[in-house]
C-alpha cells in the first residue's frame, strides 16, 4: 500500500468528519503512527495488530454488527 | 445531529497534520520488536520489518472504522434521515453487505498473507482494501454534506 494512498482514505475520513467524531481520533492516532515521527513504535504496532485482530475474530464469529445489517425501512 | 458539530473543532488539527506528515511519509519505519517486526530470542530481528503489511493493516483498520461508524451514524439517526431522504438508508444497505463481504475477505486473505509474506498475497491484501476505500468514498457521499 502506498502512503499516497493511505493519506488519500485519511482523507476520505476528513471529509465524513461531520458524522465521525470518533473517527477523527482515529485518524489522528493513525497519522501521527504512520507519519509524525518517522518511526512506529512497538506499542503502535502491537495496538493496530490487537485492534485488527478483534475485528477478525468478530468477522469469523459469524455475527454481523447490528449497523452493518440490512433491516427494514422506517414505517 | 447538532452533537456532532464539534466534529470541526478536530479537522483543523487532522488537515494541519496531514500537511505536515505529507513531506516525511516515504520515510516512515518500523521499531524492531513490534507485531510487524518482530524479534526473535535473541534479540536479533526475526524478519524484515513488514512496512507494507503495516500500512495495509493500518489502512484496512481505518476503513473498516469508517464505515462502521457512518452505519452506526445512519442506524441512530434514522428517523431523521429518512425524512431528508429515503435514498440515504437505500443507497447504505446496497452497500452494508458487500462492505461486511470485504471484510470477510480480508481477513481471509491476511491469514493466507500472514502464513505465506510473498508479494502477490499482498497484493490480495491491497485489492480487498482499494475496494473497501470505493465502498467508503460511495458511503461518504451518500450521507447530507455539511453546511
Amino acid at each position: 500500500m502506498e502512503a499516497q494512498a493511505i493519506l488519500a482514505l485519511i482523507s476520505a475520513v476528513i471529509a465524513a468528519a461531520p458524522t465521525i467524531e470518533k473517527g477523527i481520533q482515529k485518524a489522528k492516532g493513525l497519522v501521527q503512527a504512520l507519519f509524525s515521527a518517522g518511526i512506529v513504535s512497538k506499542a503502535e504496532q502491537d495496538a493496530l495488530n490487537a485492534h485488527v485482530e478483534a475485528r477478525g475474530n468478530l468477522v469469523r464469529s459469524g455475527f454481523i454488527p447490528l449497523a452493518w445489517r440490512v433491516e427494514a425501512d422506517p414505517a | 445531529m447538532t452533537k456532532l458539530k464539534s466534529c470541526w473543532l478536530s479537522l483543523g488539527a487532522v488537515v494541519a497534520l496531514m500537511l505536515l506528515c505529507a513531506a516525511s511519509c516515504e520515510k516512515s519505519r518500523l521499531e524492531p520488536g513490534g507485531a510487524y517486526a518482530p524479534l526473535g530470542t535473541n534479540g536479533v530481528a526475526a524478519q524484515e520489518a513488514d512496512l507494507a503489511f503495516y500500512q495495509v493493516d493500518a489502512a484496512y483498520d481505518l476503513a473498516a472504522f469508517s464505515l462502521d461508524a457512518i452505519f452506526t451514524f445512519e442506524r441512530e439517526n434514522r428517523a431523521a434521515l429518512w425524512k431528508v431522504s429515503p435514498e440515504i438508508k437505500h443507497a447504505l444497505d446496497r452497500i452494508r453487505p458487500e462492505a461486511w463481504n470485504y471484510s470477510i475477505e480480508y481477513h481471509r486473505a491476511r491469514d493466507v498473507y500472514r502464513a505465506n509474506p510473498v508479494p502477490a498475497n499482498l497484493t490480495r491484501l491491497e485489492a480487498t482494501v482499494a475496494k473497501l476505500q470505493q465502498l467508503l468514498a460511495t458511503a461518504n457521499a451518500v450521507l447530507p454534506a455539511k453546511k
